[in-house]
């Protein structure tokens, strides 16, 4: 069916996802581009000095380890409720579902201020910051994970396997870690994968929480933008081919999967 | 170990600990101190609200961009996502794409429209040679509208991937050979069939232009009269400091997000339901 | 001007993925006609039928309905009604809307359309649930509005994918027995995808047998019975005993080649002057009203052959005669 408008539209979107980043790119590795429409002087200069700034490479480590830290907390705690929930309890399941809803109605920046009333004003002594930042990050990555294990589960089509199992004399525990968990490899990875990149591009909490103290990666792109905004598109385009080759990887994950799992005697 | 419905409250129990800890309890704990404040009839935040027109004109504000965002961002996005539905080969880059445009909120968004379409904007000026003045000024709403649209339009499109793949091949063909044009098909049999989905995934984008932080503070600073922006900014120890208002804000925003998602919610299934 | 001929494919041929799907295809309806495409999955024949409805583009070739040529029209225009293998009934119009719509989209007025659609109702006897959603009805009644709605614009030609082969077995016979008789009834000219032999052969004024993108017969019931024209052909139907001409008896012999006769010429009582094989029993299996025996014969062959339930059983072993008429044998080289 020829529709030249849904053509139109994706065109759009492509525009619309595609040319920012081109331009931080170009802006990233040019001399300067304030004359014309057209960029001037390629240099890898902008990126060498990114790379190689100590205030920057800190940013990195921190906001790597502290992300990951969030999303392995996510997968650990959310993955085992989402699953299990997920085999035995659909009520949990429906809990699980509105506890997806909860960080689109109570935002990140709500968080971070109550956060730093809380956790930091109130109670400062108890809990190190960067814990405190972890603990909070991790609920908002819970929809991501919790939306990929799901649609991995539903396509497994888990309940007949239990089944077959159960017939079989073998215990869920047996089940799960033999046949279940090898199964949503896959998407446990794609989903820590997600959250991880969620986790260290998010802003409000980073700058919020840990502005004063730790300096991550999403506000020291900001800090940059005064100082030098090539240095700073350069930090923005090497975190993005970052993010795009761990984006590229779950694609993969998600689409190996699928064609893994999926029956193959469907006709045409 | 064989699982049991008890299993599934033990396993969940962690996560429901961590989330009332870091989500419920801080916002519950500054809801409850306005409450508070305000029913002890002292210095309430609500004559600060309703005196000065600004922080009204933050929640209108964030009204209006979110809503219509998210309707440019369902049409463009719905549209896109059938285009995809059409040509599965472009299924696997699109989806790349549209993650990165997603996710490329923020700092880095900020940075490139800046770069764009700011006041020495590499595209402003090259238009204004060519005798054309943009219509909108990043600093203002208008700019703001437009750097919406840059992940909205994105996340629509992923968001309405299954939903629209769920009604392609069958009913489109059978439509083709019953001779009805494309804008007949969706107009009898489309949109009504997609209609619970998109107002589902409506009310999920509302939310996330209604959130937005990073966006509005990295193209304009404090001055960005966003929600999610003034509530930052009341805690932020400078003269303007209001703690009391921005938890009303912060209240207010969520009560707003609960029944619009709430609704969305509530109206998807007896859409759902009718069509059973 | 009349056009004797309702459909004609030329030399139809279409690629998908690097492979062959249709490979220089040549078919041709007369109006009132009903052709089946017979044909294992894979085949190409759902192809070939999406390829007449418009919704695949061919490679090569042409496609004309009713003398007109519509090898790069739209769907839309083609004027063809399809029944799909699962119908894609609208979930959210009821019977009578779904039945309608293609009325609707051309034009004409709400009320001549919805006289159409429930006279179209009351031939597929379906009046009663005009008002319901396809999701409350069975499979047979989703499978009647199916039909309606594809009649309602008076299609000059009606393409229909498996459309009894979703249905449970003992729905199947009577739905399509009735099929048959509305479309006489109509004198609808209709092409038939199908894998079910008997289906098509109940159906259909003509089969064409379809293999590997190609027809390898096109023909009659009674013909393809007769004179089926390949080795495959004859497997495919199933109702054929094949023998090795390179080991047949007597002047059967050939360098290569096989004899086909139908299953039910070969007997285990007849007179010796025609073929005799002798053969030894492999199995017995019970059938509905008969017991089908396999039996090898001594040059190797397979073959099988009909026996009374009534009569003593034949059991793994027993060595037998058969005897077969050598008028029905037919020579097929390949």
């Amino acid at each position: 069916m020829k529709f030249p408008w849904s053509r139109l539209a994706l065109f759009t979107m492509l525009v619309l996802a595609l040319l920012p980043p081109l331009a931080v790119l170009l802006y990233a590795f040019s001399t300067r581009w304030d004359r014309s429409l057209l960029p001037e002087g390629a240099t890898w200069a902008w990126m060498a000095e990114t790379v190689r700034a100590p205030r920057v490479q800190a940013a990195v480590v921190q906001t790597l380890a502290l992300s990951l830290a969030s999303a392995l907390l996510t997968l650990l705690v959310g993955g085992t409720a989402t699953i299990v929930a997920r085999l035995v309890s659909p009520r949990v399941t429906a809990l699980l579902d509105a506890l997806s809803l909860l960080p689109y109605a109570i935002p990140p920046v709500v968080i971070a201020i109550g956060a730093l009333e809380l956790f930091v004003g109130r109670w400062g002594g108890w809990l190190d910051l960067r814990v405190v930042y972890v603990l909070v990050v991790s609920p908002l990555l819970f929809p991501l994970l919790h939306k990929t294990l799901a649609a991995a589960m539903r396509q497994l089509d888990v309940a007949p396997l239990m089944e077959a199992a159960h017939t079989l004399g073998a215990s869920d525990g047996y089940v799960l870690r033999r046949v279940l968990l090898p199964l949503l490899a896959p998407a446990l990875v794609a989903g820590l994968l997600l959250c991880w990149v969620t986790a260290a591009m998010e802003f409000a909490i980073a700058n919020l929480l840990l502005g004063g103290s730790i300096e991550m990666l999403q506000p020291l792109m900001n800090g940059m933008r005064n100082v030098n905004g090539h240095l700073s598109a350069a930090l923005v385009g090497l975190s993005f081919a970052v993010v795009a080759a761990m984006g590229m990887m779950v694609e993969g994950l998600i689409a190996w999967n699928t064609r893994r799992n999926s029956s193959s005697d469907r006709p045409r | 170990m064989n699982l049991s419905k008890r299993a599934a409250w033990i396993a969940a129990a962690p996560l429901l600990a961590i989330v009332a800890l870091a989500v419920v309890l801080p916002f519950a704990w500054r809801s409850a101190g306005f409450v508070a404040d305000c029913a002890r009839g002292n210095e309430c935040a609500l004559r600060d609200l309703v005196a000065d027109s600004y922080y009204l004109k933050a929640i209108v504000n964030t009204a209006w961009i979110s809503a219509l965002s998210t309707l440019v961002a369902l049409a463009v996005g719905g549209a896109a996502s059938v285009a995809l539905a059409e040509h599965p080969s472009w299924r696997r880059a699109s989806s790349v794409l549209a993650n990165l445009g997603a996710n490329f909120a923020g700092v880095p968004l900020a940075l490139a429209l800046t770069l764009l379409f700011g006041v020495q904007g590499v595209l402003r000026q090259a238009l204004a040679g060519a005798g054309i003045a943009l219509p909108f000024d990043l600093e203002g709403n208008a700019g703001l509208f437009v750097a919406y649209l840059c992940f909205q339009v994105p996340l629509a499109t992923l968001m309405l991937a299954q939903p629209v793949q769920m009604l392609e091949g069958g009913l489109m063909d059978a439509a083709a050979t019953l001779g009805a044009s494309p804008a007949h098909f969706w107009r009898r049999v489309g949109l009504p069939l997609l209609l619970p989905s998109l107002v589902e995934v409506g009310s999920l984008l509302f939310a996330n232009a209604a959130a937005a932080y990073a966006t509005p503070f990295a193209l304009s600073g404090t001055s960005a009269n966003v929600l999610a922006v003034r509530i930052a900014a009341l805690v932020s120890g400078d003269i303007f400091s209001n703690p009391g208002l921005s938890s009303l804000l912060a209240l207010l925003m969520f009560v707003l997000l609960v029944l619009v998602i709430g609704g969305a919610n509530l109206f998807a299934r007896w859409l759902r339901g009718r069509d059973a | 001007m009349e056009h004797p001929q309702e459909l004609v494919v030329r030399q139809a041929a279409l690629t998908l993925g690097g492979r062959a799907i249709l490979r220089d295809v040549d078919l041709a309806l007369a109006r009132g006609e009903v052709v089946a495409l017979l044909g294992a999955s894979g085949c190409g024949k759902t192809t070939l039928l999406r390829a007449i409805a418009g919704l695949a583009a061919l490679d090569g070739g042409s496609i004309a309905i009713g003398g007109r040529d519509v090898t790069s029209a739209s769907a839309q225009q083609r004027g063809v009604g399809v029944v799909f293998q699962h119908y894609a009934l609208f979930p959210n119009l009821s019977v009578v809307e779904n039945v309608k719509f293609g009325l609707l989209a051309e034009g004409v007025a709400q009320a001549t359309a919805t006289e159409r659609a429930d006279a179209l109702l009351r031939l597929v006897e379906l009046e009663a649930h005009r008002d319901s959603r396809p999701a409350r009805l069975s499979g047979g009644q989703r499978q009647r509005v199916a039909l309606a709605r594809a009649l309602a614009r008076k299609p000059s030609l009606l393409l229909m994918d498996e459309p009894f082969s979703a249905l449970d077995e003992s729905f199947r016979i009577p739905l399509r027995r009735s099929f048959r008789g509305l479309q006489r009834q109509l004198r609808q000219t209709c092409l038939v995808v199908t894998h079910d032999r008997a289906e098509a052969f109940e159906l259909a004024d003509r089969v064409a047998v379809m293999f590997d993108g190609r027809i390898a017969q096109c023909d009659t019931p009674a013909a393809l019975w007769r004179q089926p024209a390949t080795r495959q052909v004859a497997t495919f139907l199933g109702a054929f005993n094949l023998i090795a001409a390179a080991t047949a008896p007597g002047t059967l012999r050939r360098d290569a080649g096989w004899w086909a006769m139908p299953q039910d010429a070969l007997s285990l009582r007849g007179e010796a002057g025609g073929l005799v094989l002798r053969a030894q029993v492999v199995e017995s299996w019970v059938g509905q009203q008969r017991a089908s025996v396999e039996l090898r014969t001594e040059a190797g062959d397979l073959v099988t052959v009909s026996h009374d339930l009534g009569k003593p059983a034949l059991a793994a072993g027993d060595s037998v005669d058969l005897f077969a008429d050598p008028a029905v044998l037919q020579y097929l080289p390949t």
